[in-house]
């Protein structure tokens, strides 16, 4: 096939897809509505049983649940400590006071119209907002809105102006300097500053239904990202980290349509993808005496996304299920580019083009047979097939190393890949008691101007699963699979420096993996059941000299649920998980001369418990304990003495209480108290100020450290 | 790799134009297929109602979708509660006195049709969720024999894993391990109630690996992270070809929910003459020799476009 050809594959593929499906579903639309003409009633609802004769069935007794109700919950809560961390996620970041207010309401018209309304956290950055209505059995829509505060930093400070713009200047009696504890000017000009970030999403919904089979929708959502994240930039062998204003939106809609018979269904839908950076770029005065006196980095382009599917499932007999999708999509982005350096005393060189004009087309298919070929074997196939096609052209651009000087010109690499795979899975069910597993899977990754063109992985796995009582179920299941290079690593030869050719790229490298998972699960009694499960995997990259050498994680579990009354449960787990990894390098660019063993340890536990008419009528409480212990170690070995890196420690106990009391019918009262103590540890910022490193101007922010109490009383409203 | 791409381009059409003949053909029924059954009550939910009006967790049916008359594909506006329950004739049928009532067919004490099979039943209505990708038989949870009953609570006013708030606690009943991962300082705000497992995961089933909502991994990982799509003009091949060669999604004790720390992370894949060969140790810290390539933000101070950048002159991504 030609490269003309070629070209025309994508559309002739989407032009027969449409077709296929255009016909698919015009025979079935017709179908319908011949059996709609046939019956002046409704048609009937698939059922798994024999039609009743339902005539005489009148349902006199069913309820009317046509009426309004719903509640108000008005409140004030307390917070005793500032912390943007502790604000992260639950919009308490400031201590003070704060208003606690939620709606639920609910309409339901006798016709089956209705109308509900639901508001939460209307006093906090994580309010949001639902409303949802329709008529049964013919549409129903949606608008929700919600708020995720983020963290950026812990008390950050900052010599630079203009924090919030995409403008960031110094002070105007501001002295470069060579290194920051020469920066005379650095700590007078330091100011404390703050760092919000947020993420709004609005969405807004339609979804329709015709009779039985069809149903159609479209869906709308605006996700607004706003505030801050901290950004090196850099000159030469400098760099500042910069309070760099986000200003995001991104607009998406999906339309869909599906269609369901007795034993088959197909669905299409349209995604698009919308999204736009209103800040496109930042500028900042260089601190430093070395490089120039301005840099400006670019912030992620404009992008857009269309991506059609198309998905069914087919149940030819009782035996066979089959199921498949196809995605095609366009990825795209024509943002201008900005000029090579701002800096004026460069000779700037021209580019090749305006824009990028970035084109990727992506195509993505799955296919699934499942095939019970007895009472006891069940086989399941699948076939899939991933490709990103980077249509993008190379072109040759003059790099102006950090705004300071003209260097050598550099040639894009558009990456492709097109993964390629199946799997094949038996399950046998050898008794009441056992069942046996196995199942294999193959895949090759072909990829493009990377150091391997062709990875191919297989691996088996077997299974078995015994249920020896009706009171306990075990399962343990061994995974081993292999990574193999198809051809030789080959350094690529644009890269430089060039990389040290012992080097071998961890998902690129031929690996060898095992694992295993263990799970337990015993019902001690119908009111207790305890669970414990284990996972183990290690990785070995056997022939790689330099890079990720091996790398371990065994993890376990043991869980507890409990209902000892019936108005009291009780759940609780521990968890530890052990992360290793073992890096080999060279300072010396050959032969590994210095490893890193990288050891991350996690303790975790978790309680809650939630009673009902605690000591009197109308009394619930509940309580919510949870706490993580995480502790990472690297040990470096050069050969030679070194210091030891400190561990990374982080320490959450976070404890919620609730108590809540039912006045009568229509009031309660609710009391929660929330008490979050956090500790971190973290040397990558820990007595790190703005100062500390000598040609690194920090932020000088801090590992968070809190202990933050949360208390409020509601009142709630029934009405 | 082009004319590989072509001969599954081929094959892919090939497929559709097979799977478009084999929809068009005849299906095989998914209906109950063991013994005989019990004959139908005589009087539909009226006459379940004479003994199960009084309980709540009965009547919350008729605020739910499920208790809808009106709504053609409703068990209400046809078999009523047999719809789902099955033939209620003999469950409604005099017994003498001491003896149990029989069970009905499906969905309560000891009934007559497994859980796994009672699975069926819902799916006999619930073939697409919404138009939306849901490919449940092969799937993990079918396989593992999940039922519908496993998450989903019916008789309630609001199905507990279907709000935001409360979904994750459903799903950790089983996932004990993700909901320890939850707790580590850098995770998705998913025990804060913001973020559902349903924003990532099909619990469904889907055709992607992990059970995701989208194509791929990354596909969905840009759903709500679409600055990170792209095409920029330099690209990072790891990033463009799986978030997780970098990132826990479910949690970690790293900044970014990254995988390992920088330098490590980074200088697991470069290796080349000069400063990203340096072993950054602990002599390089506050009171030694303060090192711009582990402290502060490490590799990111200078490089800081990890994920790609489009500025002409940004191929070290450092602008």
């Amino acid at each position: 096939m030609n490269n003309h050809t070629a070209h025309l594959m994508p559309k002739r593929l989407s032009l027969a897809i449409a077709l296929a499906l255009t016909a698919s579903l015009s025979v079935h639309a017709e179908q319908d509505q011949d059996n709609g003409a046939a019956s002046a009633a409704p048609a009937a609802p698939f059922s798994y049983w024999p039609q009743a004769d339902t005539e005489r069935w009148e349902c006199s007794q069913c309820p009317d649940v046509s009426g309004t109700e719903g509640d108000v919950t008005v409140g004030v809560g307390y917070v005793s400590e500032e912390s943007a961390f502790f604000g992260r996620y639950t919009g308490l970041d400031d201590d003070g006071l704060y208003f606690l207010g939620g709606v639920r309401a609910s309409y339901s018209s006798e016709d089956e119209k209705y109308l509900d309304l639901e508001a939460s956290n209307l006093g906090l950055d994580t309010r949001s907002l639902a409303l949802r209505g329709g008529e049964r059995g013919r549409y129903r829509a949606r608008l929700n809105y919600d708020q995720i505060p983020g963290f950026v930093a812990e008390n950050p400070r900052t010599v630079f102006r203009g924090v919030g713009s995409t403008q960031l200047t110094l002070p105007a009696d501001w002295e470069r300097a060579n290194t920051t504890g020469d920066m005379g000017r650095l700590n007078d000009s330091l100011t404390d500053i703050r760092l919000d970030s947020r993420r709004d999403t609005l969405g807004v919904g339609v979804e329709f239904w015709r009779g039985r089979a069809w149903d159609y929708g479209i869906d709308y959502r605006r996700t607004e990202q706003d505030g801050f994240k901290i950004q090196g930039g850099s000159f030469l062998t400098t760099a500042s980290l910069l309070p760099v204003k986000v200003d995001r939106v991104t607009d998406q809609i999906e339309a869909r349509i599906a269609y369901r018979e007795q034993n088959w269904h197909a669905a299409a839908s349209y995604h698009v993808s919308l999204f736009n950076n209103r800040a496109d770029s930042v500028t900042w005065d260089n601190p430093f005496s070395l490089g120039g006196e301005q840099g400006r980095m670019a912030q992620e382009p404009d992008n857009r996304f269309h991506q059609v599917t198309l998905s069914g499932g087919w149940r030819p007999t009782s035996r066979l299920n089959t199921s498949g999708r196809l995605a095609m999509g366009r990825m795209e982005q024509d943002d201008t580019f900005l000029a090579p350096t701002i800096n004026p005393n460069l000779d700037a060189p021209g580019l090749p083009r305006s824009d990028l004009d970035g084109r990727v087309n992506t195509l993505t298919g799955n296919v699934r047979a499942v095939y019970a070929a007895g009472s006891r074997l069940t086989v399941t196939g699948e076939g899939f097939y991933d490709d990103r096609d980077n249509r993008t052209a190379r072109d040759e651009f003059v790099q102006v190393g950090t705004d300071t000087f003209v260097g050598p010109a550099r040639i894009n690499r558009p990456y492709s890949f097109e993964r390629l795979g199946g799997r094949l899975i038996a399950d046998f069910r050898a008794s009441d008691k056992v069942r046996l597993s196995a199942g294999g899977r193959a895949e090759q990754v072909e990829r493009t101007f990377q150091e391997v063109d062709k990875t191919e992985t297989t691996a088996g796995w077997g299974e078995i699963r015994s249920t020896p009582t009706d009171r306990v179920d075990m399962t343990l299941r061994l995974t081993r699979e292999q990574r193999r290079l198809d051809d030789d690593y080959s350094a690529l030869p644009d890269v430089i420096p060039e990389e040290n050719p012992l080097l071998r790229k961890y998902h690129l490298a031929s690996r060898d993996r095992d694992q295993v998972r263990a799970d337990l699960s015993y019902m001690v009694s119908d009111r207790v059941s305890l669970g414990l499960s284990g996972d183990y995997a290690k990785d070995d990259y056997d022939r790689s000299r330099v890079g990720l050498i091996d790398a371990r994680d065994v993890a376990y579990t043991l869980d507890i649920s409990a209902a000892p009354r019936d108005d009291l449960t009780v759940s609780a787990f521990y968890g530890r998980e052990r992360i290793e990894s073992t890096l080999a390098s060279s300072a010396a660019f050959g032969f590994p001369d210095w490893t890193a063993d990288q050891r991350d340890t996690i303790d975790s536990f978790g309680l809650t418990l939630e009673a009902r008419d605690v000591g009197r009528d109308g009394f619930d409480a509940g309580i919510d304990y949870g706490y993580s212990s995480g502790k990472g170690r690297i040990t470096m070995r050069t050969g030679a003495p070194v210091a030891a890196l400190p561990d990374l420690e982080s320490r959450l106990n976070t404890v919620k209480l609730y108590g809540r009391y039912r006045v009568n019918d229509r009031l309660s009262v609710r009391v929660d108290y929330l008490y979050e103590r956090y500790r971190s540890k973290d040397f990558t910022l820990d007595n790190v100020a703005p100062d500390t490193i000598p040609s690194v101007l920090t932020l000088g922010e801090e590992s968070p450290n809190y202990s933050a109490h949360f208390i409020g009383t509601s009142l709630n409203y029934r009405f | 790799m082009r004319e590989s791409r072509n001969i599954i381009r081929s094959a892919l059409m090939a497929a559709l134009f097979l799977a478009t003949a084999l929809l068009l053909g005849p299906a095989a029924a998914q209906q109950y297929a063991g013994d005989e059954l019990p004959s139908y009550s005589r009087g539909g939910a009226d006459t379940c109602l004479q003994c199960h009006d009084y309980d709540d967790s009965v009547m919350a049916i008729f605020q739910t979708p499920h208790g809808s008359f009106k709504d053609p594909r409703s068990p209400f506006a046809n078999m009523q509660c047999e719809a789902c329950h099955g033939p209620g004739g003999d469950h409604t049928g005099r017994v003498r006195r001491g003896e149990e009532q029989p069970p009905m067919p499906a969905f309560g004490p000891n009934a007559l049709v497994s859980a796994q099979e009672a699975t069926q039943i819902c799916l006999s209505c619930h073939k697409t969720q919404g138009g939306s990708d849901a490919h449940w038989a092969g799937s993990t949870h079918q396989r593992q024999d999940v039922t519908c009953m496993d998450c989903h609570r019916v008789h309630v006013e609001k199905d507990p894993v279907v709000v935001k708030a409360n979904q994750a606690e459903v799903c950790y009943q089983c996932h004990t391990r993700v909901r320890a991962q939850s707790l580590r300082p850098f995770a998705h705000p998913v025990r804060q109630g913001l973020v559902a497992c349903t924003d990532c995961h099909q619990p469904h089933g889907s055709l992607t690996e992990a059970m995701l909502i989208k194509p791929t991994l990354n596909e969905t990982c840009y759903d709500c992270h679409a600055e990170k799509r792209g095409p920029f003009l330099w690209e990072h091949a790891p990033s463009v070809e799986s978030c997780a060669n970098c990132h826990e999604a479910h949690g970690s004790i790293h900044p970014g929910m990254l995988t390992r720390r920088a330098p490590l992370l980074c200088q697991s894949c470069h290796s080349r003459a000069g400063h990203p060969s340096i072993a950054q140790t602990g002599d390089r810290l506050p009171g030694g020799a303060p090192s711009s390539f582990l402290l502060g933000q490490s590799c990111l101070n200078c490089h800081s476009q990890v994920h790609g950048s489009n500025h002409p002159s940004g191929a070290n991504l450092s602008r």
